[in-house]
């Protein structure tokens, strides 16, 4: 191999590599549409607000790959909060899904192992939208009174595990400390392929 | 250990062949490596995030595409460079980055776990097995630039925070360096170790190729001896069978001699009569000429121990050979101002000289140039071995070469051998070279032949130089005027007479008995020695032959001597004077004379004893 193909070949592999590496960074730091939460907690929600402590929503898509870090990150949260959050878990099923147990997948299984949560499905994801919530991972933090705390994304990027700022303000507003900040940026599958994705009904 | 710059450059030369087979083995490994994280990527991407949602409807998730062609396209150059440049430096640079970029590429799809991240250090400990520090810093570089770009640019992505410093990589890139330490330390290590044993392997092989050297040399040295041992048991045997033919055809010209010699002096009236027995006497003596060659060559001849000056004997040499050559032959003489003295036989080695001086003479018919040398010679080991010698030392050297037709190397061998010549038929005897090499033999020297058809030959003699300091040469002694021969010049002599040949033992009793004397044989040494000390007052004169079956003549000599001290005593052989015959002669007085004699010689050596 001559030297000045091989100067080309290492100068054509790098940028091929760059630009793969800047493709892969760019599509994982990519946010997913953030609907628009209520303040203040949806008096015609079903799910239950707790009384006693913090209130955490979260919508997720059963099957998205991406989620998986967000299941993780959350299990952390509740373990470095003591459990202080009371977690309720939305596995919203898409109106068009087809298959009777569609929803059943490793995330729910993950999710039903983290304490303090309490899981249910979400046929067509009603209830999600009810919080305005259209990706996958989006978690959404009442107070005592019903007062939204915190809304956003508990993952750094796209699938990504590790230190975020999502877990952080959570973890600051369940220390009754001021959150860095209260709201995030959500990387994750959208909930719903329809026109009214991460719209309040 | 005298090859050092050789045995240096050996050891880098091992040193860059085991680097070399490393860095070929690490490159091979990695690229199976690479290969297997490739297919574990693709894999990971299958079962972690094979598929991406939007509500329902499902497609191929990024991570598959990243796995499959980014990870194709990671791996991709290494693997040919691999193939087609393996051990080469720029291969396991780009190894490196590939792997560093590997990890990237796992730690993504496993979607930034912590311990995918042990990854990028059991890489560099990979990285290490190179045992080059320059590739660490290569992947280094990668890891701290993926650090320091995403810092930048997605600083969420990394760090989990938007206000992370941009100077956090480098705490990343120093727990990198942390490893890196310890890694570069190992390398060094393991270069030193390297470099050590290849010094150590290329002093195994210097030691190992001098010890074969050694035996190589040895091996020669002992093929040459063993050559040298069968050319001189092959000329012993010849010399052996030479010398006992010369020696009983030595008795029979003995007789033809003496008995010719006194038939002449009772027909000398007889002109015709006596040239005939004249002519009968040259042709014996001619004969008895020859014998004396054969009986040289098989060293049977003397060697007086006497210190003798080299240069002297070969200016004697000269003086007799010059006139002797044709003008077409130019004589060119060489002689170190102080030649060391040698011990030997000044006759002999004029003889050798003489013979060599006309070999060289037939060699050139058309003329030339014949070169004569008398050289101090200090032999090392290495000329020792080159021309044979008996060992190194100091050497007079006395060489004749001439510009001749020269001598094949075939023929090198054989020149020695008595009989050989490459002369005509008529033109020499064979005996000249074969006689020189058995004075060489008895005077513990050596011959050194050199020549090629065409380009001359050069005869080198190597006499040892003597231990003894230099002593003054004696002058010749004055040749002794024999007395005119005829009537009774023994007249009433008693002499007894011992030989074992009875030819040589009737013709001196009847030489003896013609001049007077009264005659007594015995027909050897222990006979003589009976008769003679039955009555030692008997006898005037003994006459001894030197060898003989059982008491030789010298113990016979010894034994009458004691009892006759100032008796005449004549010894004869047909072997010429040995060490103990001139012994004998200087503190005895013992009369010698060589066989075949003619009678006059016999009467004038009894009637010298008489006179003295």
């Amino acid at each position: 191999m001559k030297r000045s193909l091989l100067a080309i070949s290492i100068i054509a592999w790098a940028a091929v590599i760059g630009c793969g590496l800047f493709w892969l960074t760019d599509y994982a730091s990519r946010p997913g549409p953030q609907g628009s939460v209520p303040r203040t907690w949806p008096s015609d929600s079903t799910v239950s607000r707790s009384d006693s402590s913090l209130t955490l929503v979260i919508a997720l898509h059963p099957r998205c790959a991406c989620s998986q870090a967000s299941v993780s990150e959350l299990a952390r949260l509740q373990a470095r909060t003591g459990g202080k959050l009371a977690i309720r878990a939305l596995l919203v099923k898409p109106s068009n899904a087809r298959g009777g147990e569609w929803e059943r997948s490793s995330l729910w299984e993950r999710v039903m192992e983290i304490p303090g949560v309490s899981a249910s499905l979400d046929p067509g994801g009603a209830e999600a939208r009810r919080f305005g919530i259209g990706t996958s991972g989006h978690v959404v933090v009442y107070d005592l009174r019903g007062r939204l705390a915190f809304s956003g994304g508990v993952t750094a990027s796209r699938g990504h595990e590790g230190d975020n700022m999502g877990s952080e303000a959570i973890a600051e507003i369940a220390h009754q400390r001021r959150p860095a900040t209260e709201s995030t940026r959500v990387f994750g599958c959208s909930l719903s392929s329809g026109p009214d994705r991460g719209e309040n009904p | 250990m005298t090859d050092l710059p050789a045995s240096s450059q050996r050891a880098d030369q091992i040193f860059d062949g085991v680097m070399d087979r490393i860095y070929r083995r690490t490159d091979r490994i990695f690229a199976g490596l690479l290969i297997c994280e490739w297919f574990f990527a693709i894999g990971c991407a299958l079962v972690v995030s094979p598929r991406t949602w939007e509500g329902a409807i499902g497609k191929t998730h990024v991570h598959l595409y990243a796995a499959l062609l980014l990870g194709g396209a990671i791996i991709s150059l290494p693997i040919a460079l691999v193939l087609l440049r393996p051990g080469a430096v720029v291969t396991r640079h780009v190894i490196a980055v590939a792997q560093m970029l590997m990890s990237a590429l796992l730690i993504h799809l496993a979607g930034g776990r912590i311990e995918t991240h042990f990854h990028v250090f059991g890489s560099l400990a990979f990285i290490a097995f190179y045992r080059d520090w320059r590739v660490l810093v290569s992947a280094t570089i990668i890891v701290a630039a993926d650090h320091m770009i995403r810092g930048l640019f997605w600083p969420q992505s990394v760090y989990g925070v938007t206000t992370a410093s941009e100077w956090r990589w480098i705490e990343h890139a120093a727990w990198v360096l942390f490893e890196d330490a310890f890694l570069a330390h190992s390398c060094l290590r393991g270069l030193a170790e390297t470099r050590d044993l290849s010094v150590r392997q290329a002093d195994l092989e210097r030691f190992n190729e001098q010890i074969e050297q050694t035996v190589r040399r040895r091996t020669a040295e002992l093929r040459q001896a063993q050559e040298q041992l069968l050319q001189s048991q092959k000329l012993e045997a010849v010399g052996k069978l030479a010398s006992g033919i010369a020696h009983d055809f030595n008795n029979m010209l003995g007789g033809i001699l003496a008995y010719s010699s006194m038939l002449r002096e009772d027909y000398a009236k007889d002109e015709h009569l006596a040239e005939h027995l004249r002519l009968i006497e040259v042709s014996a003596e001619r004969g008895a000429d020859m014998t004396g060659k054969l009986l040289a060559f098989a060293r049977k001849g003397n060697y007086e121990h006497r210190q003798i000056d080299l240069a002297v004997s070969f200016q004697e040499a000269v003086g007799l050979i010059k006139p002797t050559l044709d003008k077409k032959i130019s004589v060119v003489t060489g002689v170190d101002e102080d030649v060391w003295p040698v011990n030997g036989d000044s006759t002999q080695i004029l003889q050798t000289v003489m013979n060599l001086c006309m070999n060289a003479r037939d060699a050139m018919p058309g003329g030339g140039e014949l070169r004569l040398e008398v050289r101090n010679v200090t032999a090392d080991a290495e000329l020792s071995r080159a021309e044979k010698l008996p060992g190194p030392g100091r050497y007079v050297r006395l060489s004749v070469t001439d510009t001749g037709c020269g001598i094949p190397p075939e023929l090198h061998e054989k020149v020695f051998e008595p009989f050989f010549t490459t002369k005509g038929v008529g033109k020499g005897t064979g005996l000249g070279l074969s006689m020189v090499y058995g004075i060489m033999q008895s005077h513990g020297g050596q011959v050194f032949l050199s020549s090629a058809p065409g380009e001359g030959t050069a005869i080198q003699l190597y006499f040892p130089a003597s231990a003894e300091p230099r002593s003054v040469q004696p002058a010749p002694a004055e040749p002794m005027q024999a007395r005119p021969t005829g009537g009774a010049r023994l007249s009433g002599l008693r002499i007894l007479v011992a030989d074992d040949e009875e030819i040589m033992r009737t013709a001196a009793k009847a030489i003896l008995e013609r001049q007077g004397a009264t005659v007594t044989t015995a027909i050897d040494g222990e006979k003589a020695v009976r008769i003679f000390e039955a009555d030692p007052s008997r006898f005037d004169a003994v006459v001894l032959d030197v060898i003989m079956p059982g008491m030789d003549g010298i113990e016979a000599f010894t034994r009458m001597h004691a009892l006759r001290p100032k008796l005449r005593f004549v010894l004869i052989s047909g072997y010429a004077e040995s060490a103990r015959i001139s012994e004998l002669r200087r503190r005895h007085g013992a009369g010698f004379i060589r066989k075949p004699f003619r009678s006059e010689i016999l009467i004038r050596e009894l009637d010298q004893q008489e006179a003295a």
